[in-house]
């Protein structure tokens, strides 16, 4: 197989990989917030201490919510035509041309045009919607909270708890690295933009139009 | 093909594509063109030689020329050398 083709081939399968991890990320955090949403009109949320943290959960669990669907939207309209281009490129046989491996580069070039700004925001909001799973777990997980002039100190109610809050985390950090992983796509495709950019001069030259 | 493409990307898509004799219909409906900027397109084609406009009967169709070769080479290697390297990061 080509170099070109089989780097082109790992990117587009890694990205769908991530862009998978992100939208599970999103339904989790969806999930999470309307789950304390209807658990606090059924008035379930009372275990909490203080009406403040009552609050304060119900105020995270909203941004949960909207950050979840945010990101599972973006990451479905980003994905789509990824997945588009992958579909095609797997269709492909192993005699593939290399006029249809640059068809399916230029192809991604474009799309990856039209999405630039979109990454830019999941890359941003991802994060954010991990650690709001993140913060919802730890405050609906409090059993006991006392503020002193001499300090706080928080109580997590028990081992179930614990657990959960070892999987937040483990979704706060996913939700980082598909961050990370989405900026050094975005990284690796506007340097590539940028030398297309910069050999237009060739292709110019080359199609006559130096004197234009 | 839809997004956004430069003026050289859709040349060379339009020359790939050309590479059997095609009608104008075709062309911008492969393309992704309205007809304005097709005309315009396989107007400029036509001037440079990169493209020969073959009458039959009332038919009339465009295909690429030997010299469109060179450009489309330039462009496909131009394209495919930025995958010949990693971009210097792992999953």
């Amino acid at each position: 197989m080509k170099p070109a083709l089989s780097q082109f081939k790992k990117e587009i399968r890694h990205f769908s990989l991530v862009a998978s991890m992100n939208l599970i990320i999103g339904v989790i955090a969806i999930a999470a917030g309307l789950l304390y949403i209807i658990a606090a009109l059924l008035g379930l949320t009372s275990s909490l201490v203080t009406p403040d943290l009552r609050v304060i959960a119900g105020a995270i669990a909203l941004v949960c919510f909207g950050l979840g669907v945010s990101v599972l939207h973006v990451t479905l309209t980003i994905s789509r035509g990824v997945r588009t281009i992958r579909n095609k490129l797997d269709a492909e046989g192993p005699a593939v041309t290399d006029d249809r491996i640059t068809c399916l580069i230029v192809q991604m070039i474009a799309y990856y045009r039209d999405i630039r700004q979109m990454l830019g925001t999941i890359i941003l909001i991802g994060p954010l919607c991990g650690l709001c799973v993140f913060a919802l777990g730890i405050v609906t997980g409090f059993e006991a909270m006392s503020l002193t002039s001499t300090g706080f100190s928080l109580t997590l109610n028990n081992r179930v708890t614990i657990l959960a809050q070892v999987l937040t985390l483990a979704i706060v950090v996913s939700s980082l690295l598909s961050s990370h992983y989405f900026t050094k796509f975005a990284m690796a495709w506007n340097h590539r933009i940028a030398e297309i950019e910069a050999s237009e001069c060739a292709l110019k030259k080359t199609l006559g139009m130096d004197d234009q | 093909m839809s997004g956004r493409r430069t003026v050289y990307e859709i040349y060379w898509e339009v020359l790939v594509y050309c590479k059997t004799p095609r009608s104008f219909t075709a062309i911008i409906n492969r393309c992704d063109l309205n007809s304005k900027l097709g005309q315009e397109y396989l107007e400029f084609l036509v001037a440079r030689e990169y493209l020969a406009i073959m009458r039959d009967k009332e038919r009339t169709s465009y295909e690429s020329t030997p010299k469109a070769a060179e450009y489309v080479a330039l462009f496909s290697s131009l394209y495919q050398n930025l995958f010949d390297s990693a971009p210097g990061f792992r999953l």
